[in-house]
């Protein structure tokens, strides 16, 4: 048995040679993949991108590829938790689950389907967007992910299309059997004008490797909430990574909410392609036990007159650690730029802790750009003037941290999908949901 | 502006870049442990020093140049350097009659009496001429004083103990490749010694000068605060102007013992190149300060010259209540090059640290903030305060902020904060509008950006630091 990155060459190589007979194009790009993961091999804390995270893990146990999925019934009740009324796509193991999925009632010109079906029938749309925004030569997991493209989603809006309700994409983990490594692919193209909302899950019990890649393209005009709310189990190994292209006057808000797994780390990328896009990237992560977080941002600013907001959040407990790189570049005439970036970082015990790299590299000069970084605990005038109030200091201290984290929650902007995050949330914040009551 | 101020302003330059004609005491180009003996010979060193030298040459040929900083220059041809470079002259007896007068008249012409009469201010400066210190001022004051101010060598011939004790103890021989390097081919610099409980009585300066070409300036300098001491530091740095590109590695160390106060200051201003990019200082320098218990260390730089300028003074706050500080001015005009900041390593417990660092770019400059900012496990209580702002004048300059924050204990509290803008038009109007000139108007609003850290330097520096930045800044704003 082969181990490291051997392993997933050898995995890697194996499933290609078992999909000898797939479209031409699509076997150059999986081939390119797996030369361009060879070439960059698994990443190591002294690689400057991984500097705070070992992908230790990744390496120490044999993750095997899905096999096909056998009933999974005993899910649906999982899934009813985690999604609401609107179309849906739920992978268990990592496969596509149908009987789950729901398909039906799509608004006109809205395009939503298994990526595997995308992949034999719209060549033309794809080949323009996969592989394009997440490169495989920039990144070893991204050159995973594509030397393992097969599952995963294809959402494509019309021109003007409005999706009213919520899409969700739900991927589930089951606890026991084989630790299976899912390596989802999520493509969206929403075109000039259209409007959408997109809600990926990462959820169950199993001692999985996810290794997920989204790639979102905005044409002119056209807006997309993303939302992504990670609460695997404590086994779980998690890499995320989300690339979106803004058109000109488009709009990109993503909501990362990174709360489960033992190591997860989340990457949200963002270039502006246009003239007056907006920009937001909002991030909480909660961390117990040994938990590792990592979060790491990129907004290109490489056309002028855009705008960016970035808020990524902290709360560390136990012996978490917790880790943020938020990187915005403003290129040479990207004139008139406005960037905001904020990283803010609760230590909840003695033994949590946090590194915060944020940067700005800034290569033009009519810009307004700031970034800020905090660590620190809960305020004592905060918590004195609780106590004083005939609030005992456990709850003062529970009070506290979810109002911190509650912030990022309630910028979410589809009601139902906010109640399923909070409900998600209390689950790690105990004491929120009884304070709730007595407020 | 219109062309023609700028054309106006851009005729004034680097006034610092006249060459002395000395005869000088050279070692052939090339670097071997054969040159390392030499040197060390020349000198009449210790045989510690030789061996800890050669220590830090065979450790360096195994180290690799290092390549994650944001500047770029053409390889460097550590084999076509001269490792040692002396004006010529009797050896040093501490009277001024002594040194060569076109030294003298060099740093007069630098403004910067050596002549102990004429000094108005309350200043002893250590005069550096190329590798080796020429002149020491004030000695016999100090010395009453129980303060130990002089060269590098004449404390390794009278002091060889302190030396022995504290060299290499805040930056060891291994810590970077150019601290290696330094460690194996330094040649002089300064070293002082305040003793428990003095307050130093007067303001202690460093004045250096590259002159030769195709020399290396490898000075080092090592200040020791003992328990309760107190003492400022001042350093001076000016070059002639030559085309081709000349490095400077040096080290720092600073060591403050329980209850010590240093500060150190630093007004940089060797020669940048000319417009275009050609020539320039590469100031690659290690410079680090270790403060024990209840003591504290200050660092204020000025940094306007050089073609690269690449350092990081750093504080260890290693005992409990230490304080470190570091205040910066980086101003990159034409094609200069600055990746500068801080370290600020949090060990002891109610160790607190503020940073303020003003990155000014114009033309084609390039400013990086670097900082990190690391609390322990052990750090209970600690308390950072970083902020970094950046002016940008141009549109073809770029100004970098990367901050490392590492925390490791719950109770400590870090800020950051950065911002980056230019200078606002409703600024330069609401000045013109009152008469003053654009020039006047741009040189205020600067100066008024850079205040917080100018406030820290002793008062005569300030005065030559803010003259410093009005006239690198010429030709650049518009």
């Amino acid at each position: 048995m082969t181990s490291g990155l051997a392993h997933y060459l050898d995995v890697a190589t194996r499933f290609q040679a078992e999909r000898a007979d797939a479209p031409v194009w699509l076997k150059r790009l999986r081939e390119e993949a797996l030369r361009q993961f060879e070439r960059q091999g698994l990443p190591t804390p002294r690689d400057e991108e991984w500097k705070y995270t070992s992908v230790a893990p990744v390496e120490a146990r044999p993750f095997s590829l899905p096999r096909e999925l056998v009933g999974s019934a005993d899910v649906a009740a999982e899934v009813a938790r985690l999604s609401s009324a609107g179309p849906r796509l739920v992978f268990v193991d990592g496969r596509l689950d149908s009987s789950l999925s729901v398909l039906g009632g799509l608004p006109r010109g809205m395009t939503l389907k298994p990526l595997r079906d995308a992949l034999r029938d719209d060549e033309a749309v794809l080949a323009e967007v996969l592989g394009q925004r997440a490169r495989a030569e920039a990144h070893p997991f991204v050159a995973l992910n594509a030397a393992l493209l097969e599952d995963g989603v294809f959402l494509r809006l019309g021109r003007g299309v409005r999706g009213e309700a919520p899409v969700q994409v739900l991927f589930l983990s089951r606890a026991g059997g084989e630790a299976v490594l899912s390596s989802p692919r999520v493509v969206v193209v929403a075109e000039e004008g259209s409007e959408a909302t997109l809600v990926e899950t990462y959820a169950g019990a199993g001692a999985s490797f996810t290794n997920t890649v989204t790639e979102v393209t905005l044409g002119d005009n056209a807006s997309l909430n993303h939302v992504k709310l990670q609460v695997e189990g404590d086994a779980a190994l998690h890499l995320g990574v989300l690339h979106s292209r803004l058109g000109r006057d488009s709009r990109f808000a993503s909501h990362a909410f990174n709360l489960g797994a033992a190591l997860a780390r989340n990457e949200v990328h963002a270039a502006f392609a246009g003239e007056g896009g907006d920009c937001t990237l909002n991030g909480l992560f909660v961390g117990q036990g040994t938990q590792h977080l990592d979060h790491r941002t990129d907004l290109d600013h490489a056309v002028p007159r855009c705008t960016s907001r970035e808020l990524y959040k902290g709360v560390l407990d136990g012996r978490a650690h917790g880790a943020f790189h938020g990187r915005v570049r403003v290129r040479e005439n990207a004139q008139r730029t406005d960037a905001r970036q904020t990283s803010r970082n609760l230590l909840l015990s003695e033994t949590a802790q946090v590194d915060a790299r944020p940067q700005l590299e800034i290569f033009a000069d009519d810009v307004k750009c700031a970034h800020g970084a905090a660590v620190g605990r809960l305020d004592e005038n905060a918590l004195f003037y609780l106590r004083s109030r005939g609030i005992d200091r456990a709850q003062a201290e529970q009070l506290l941290t979810h109002a911190f984290a509650s912030e990022l929650v309630r910028a979410v902007p589809e009601g139902n999908v906010r109640a399923r995050v909070e409900a998600m949330l209390a689950l790690k914040l105990p004491g929120a949901p009884r304070l709730e009551v007595t407020a | 502006m219109s062309t023609d101020t700028l054309q106006e302003l851009t005729r004034k330059g680097y006034s610092a870049g006249f060459v002395t004609d000395v005869e000088a005491d050279t070692l052939p180009p090339g670097l071997d442990e054969d040159v390392i003996r030499q040197l060390s010979r020349k000198k009449g060193e210790p045989s510690f020093l030789l061996e800890w030298r050669l220590k830090s040459y065979r450790h360096w040929l195994t180290m690799k140049e290092p390549r994650w900083q944001a500047v770029r220059y053409a390889p460097i041809d550590y084999q076509a350097i001269r490792y040692y470079s002396a004006p010529k002259q009797k050896p040093k007896k501490g009277s001024l009659d002594e040194v060569d007068p076109e030294i003298l008249r060099t740093y007069e012409k630098l403004g910067i009496p050596l002549h102990e009469q004429k000094l108005l201010q309350n200043v002893a400066v250590d005069a550096v001429f190329d590798s080796v210190s020429v002149a020491t001022t004030f000695r016999d004051k100090l010395y009453k004083a129980g303060v130990i101010f002089c060269s590098f060598s004449e404390a390794v011939r009278e002091h060889p103990e302190l030396v022995e004790r504290y060299l290499g103890s805040v930056v060891p021989y291994s810590d970077n490749f150019f601290a290696a390097l330094n460690s194996a081919v330094f040649s002089d610099g300064s070293f002082c010694y305040v003793p428990k409980g003095v307050r130093c009585p007067m303001e202690l300066s460093t004045y250096f000068r590259i002159n030769a070409a195709d020399t290396g300036q490898f000075e080092r300098t090592l200040l020791v605060a003992d328990e309760g001491a107190t003492v400022s530091y001042l350093e001076g740095c000016t070059a002639p102007m030559r085309d081709t590109n000349q490095l400077h590695a040096a080290v720092v160390e600073l060591v403050a013992l329980d209850g010590a106060n240093i500060k150190y200051s630093t007004v940089q201003n060797w020669y940048p190149g000319d417009a275009e990019g050609r020539g320039g200082i590469f100031n690659f320098v290690t410079k680090r300060g270790i403060a024990h218990r209840d003591a504290k260390i200050s660092w204020t730089q000025v940094e306007t010259g050089s073609a690269i300028t690449w350092k990081y003074p750093s504080v260890i706050l290693k005992g409990d209540n230490a304080v470190g500080e570091f205040y910066s001015v980086a101003l990159t005009n034409h094609r200069q090059q600055a990746d500068t900041g801080t370290k600020m390593v949090h060990i002891g417990k109610n160790t607190r640290s503020t940073i303020v660092s003003k990155g000014i770019s114009a033309g084609h400059g390039q400013n990086t903030y670097r900082g990190l900012v690391k609390v322990l496990k052990s750090a209970q209580d600690a308390r950072n305060y970083t902020q970094c702002d950046s002016l940008l004048l141009g549109d073809k300059c770029g100004a970098h902020t990367l901050p490392y924050i590492e925390v490791k204990n719950a109770s400590s509290q870090v800020e950051h904060e950065a911002s980056t803008s230019k200078i606002g038009e409703d600024q330069l109007f609401y000045c013109r509008q009152r008469g003053i000139s654009q020039e006047d108007a741009v040189s205020m609003i600067v100066n008024g950006f850079c205040r917080q850290v100018f406030k820290e330097l002793p008062m005569e520096f300030a005065v030559e630091a803010q003259k410093l930045l009005g006239v690198s800044l010429e030709g650049s704003v518009g």
